[in-house]
């Protein structure tokens, strides 16, 4: 496995771990540096996590989550 | 045999291959050698006031042993009086009543020029009017061709004056020295443009000879711009053909015109949204007969398709084209290299390393045979490798299951924005 490969498993695990522990992303703020993403919990501690997305595939990858939530 | 009839806007031909108005239908001697040939429609050299042309004209240019992969050419609109390609179209009409002739003209952008001229030509018969708003050497220095195709106002003012006396079909021929092609069509349609043609020819210079440091061709130790044409112009005619063609404000025929030597070339643009093609480089480098071919292989091709007649094939293929928004960023396709096929030449494995995104390893296996394998995690599916393969067959391109639903970048963008930090 190659260090870019690697780069964007290792992003989407964090991404997914959020996802699996019942976070959402609440917001999106791309730039120069690729993605801030930030999820929130209502409940769980802390409120809000914060991902910097930097590969085009982990950046790929939760924006299709996005689009699919909303178009399924 | 399919039906290979054609109509452009009411211009009727037996097939769809035209010669282009250029050095090819300069004389009536000319044209109806190319209808025995069996042309199914030219349009004349442009007609206008007579010009004088220079020695040396034209230059081409090879490429690794290929003759013509470009053409260029200095020469200018007939330099013949009007009155006697007057007489040869209609003599050349006469003979052959069933075949499209179409005139090319260009004049200054005058209104009473447009009216006389278009009122000359349609009295000897000809089937309808080319607008010649694309040559960019020469003419455009006094003002015409592509310095008034280049234009707007001047393309609809000039096709306005046309149509205010034509009894036939107007096309007009647009020139690719400009930005957007849709603009000047558009401008076109609005001056009540029956039909489009492109793409008239390129401006370019095609070399310089290292020994004497005079540009190609020399005239005299001098050089002009010229106009490009021939195999290499080709994509660039076919994307203005489709961006046309699905233009929803230029919905008039289109006659496709730019590097079309074979009936595959042809199939090409008519699916793009072409009626028809022109022929212009071909023929000059292989001569009329190779007109024979481009008939057999499209009445073959349209009978392996099933489909009864050539104008089945326009416009098939617009709708599979748009902006790159619209592609799937999700769609997955990676190189697959063929071990069985591989001639170990490494050309795949330098261009990903050096160029690409080094994912082609080249391996030794157990038994000491050098192998070259592919990374599909890392391979991001850009062809790069198979086009510079020399061997056919020996890498394909897959397309790998999808991960995630079809996502467009408009799609994703649409939804962002409804994320965006306040």
């Amino acid at each position: 496995m190659t260090a870019s490969w690697q780069l964007y498993v290792n992003e989407k695990e964090k991404i997914d771990a959020l996802l699996h522990r019942g976070y959402v992303i609440c917001e999106v703020t791309e730039s120069l540096e690729g993605a801030t993403v930030i999820f929130s919990h209502p409940t769980a501690t802390p409120i809000q996590e914060v991902l910097t997305v930097e590969t085009a595939d982990a950046r790929k990858y939760f924006s299709s989550l996005l689009v699919h939530s909303v178009t399924k | 045999m399919a039906d290979l009839r054609t109509n452009l806007a009411g211009i009727t031909s037996p097939n769809p291959f035209w010669l282009a108005s250029a050095p090819p239908t300069n004389s009536g001697y000319q044209v109806q050698r190319a209808f025995e040939a069996g042309w199914g429609g030219a349009v004349w050299k442009t007609l206008g006031e007579p010009i004088i042309n220079t020695s040396a004209r034209f230059a081409a240019i090879s490429f690794q042993g290929k003759k013509v992969a470009g053409f260029n050419n200095i020469e200018l609109i007939t330099d013949r009086p009007l009155d006697v390609n007057l007489k040869e179209i209609y003599e050349t009409k006469k003979r052959f009543p069933h075949h499209a002739i179409i005139a090319s003209l260009m004049v200054e952008p005058k209104q009473e020029k447009w009216h006389e001229i278009v009122k000359r030509v349609e009295d000897v018969g000809v089937d309808g009017l080319e607008l010649n708003f694309g040559c960019p050497h020469g003419m455009a220095e006094r003002g015409m061709g592509a310095a008034s195709g280049q234009q707007p106002d001047l393309v609809q003012a000039q096709t306005t004056w046309a149509k205010e006396v034509a009894k036939t079909p107007v096309i007009v021929k647009l020139t690719p020295n400009i930005t957007d092609i849709t603009v000047t069509a558009r401008a076109a349609v609005n001056g009540g443009a029956d039909a489009i043609s492109m793409i008239n020819t390129i401006n370019s210079l095609m070399g310089v000879d290292l020994d004497s440091w005079q540009t190609v061709p020399s005239v005299a130790g001098k050089g002009a711009h010229g106009g490009y044409c021939g195999p290499a112009v080709k994509p660039i005619a076919l994307n203005m053909v489709a961006e046309c063609a699905r233009h929803p404000a230029i919905a008039v025929p289109i006659s496709g015109i730019g590097g079309v030597g074979t009936w595959q070339d042809a199939v090409e643009f008519m699916l793009m949204g072409a009626t028809g093609v022109q022929v212009c480089t071909a023929a000059m480098h292989h001569g009329f007969s190779i007109v024979e071919d481009m008939i057999d292989g499209l009445n073959n091709y349209l009978e392996e398709k099933g489909l009864a007649s050539v104008s089945e094939l326009i416009g098939k293929s617009v709708a599979n084209y748009s902006e790159w928004g619209n592609l799937d960023l999700n769609y997955r396709t990676v190189a697959s290299i063929n071990t069985d096929v591989c001639i170990h030449c490494n050309k795949c494995h330098i261009a990903c390393e050096d160029t690409s995104h080094q994912c082609i390893e080249r391996k030794i296996a157990l038994d000491g045979t050098p192998f070259l394998h592919v990374r599909e995690e890392d391979c991001v599916g850009c062809n790069l490798c198979s086009i510079v393969c020399p061997e056919p067959g020996a890498i394909d391109m897959i397309t790998l299951p999808y991960e995630q639903p079809p996502m467009t970048w408009n799609e994703r963008q649409t939804v962002l924005a409804t994320y965006k930090g306040k």
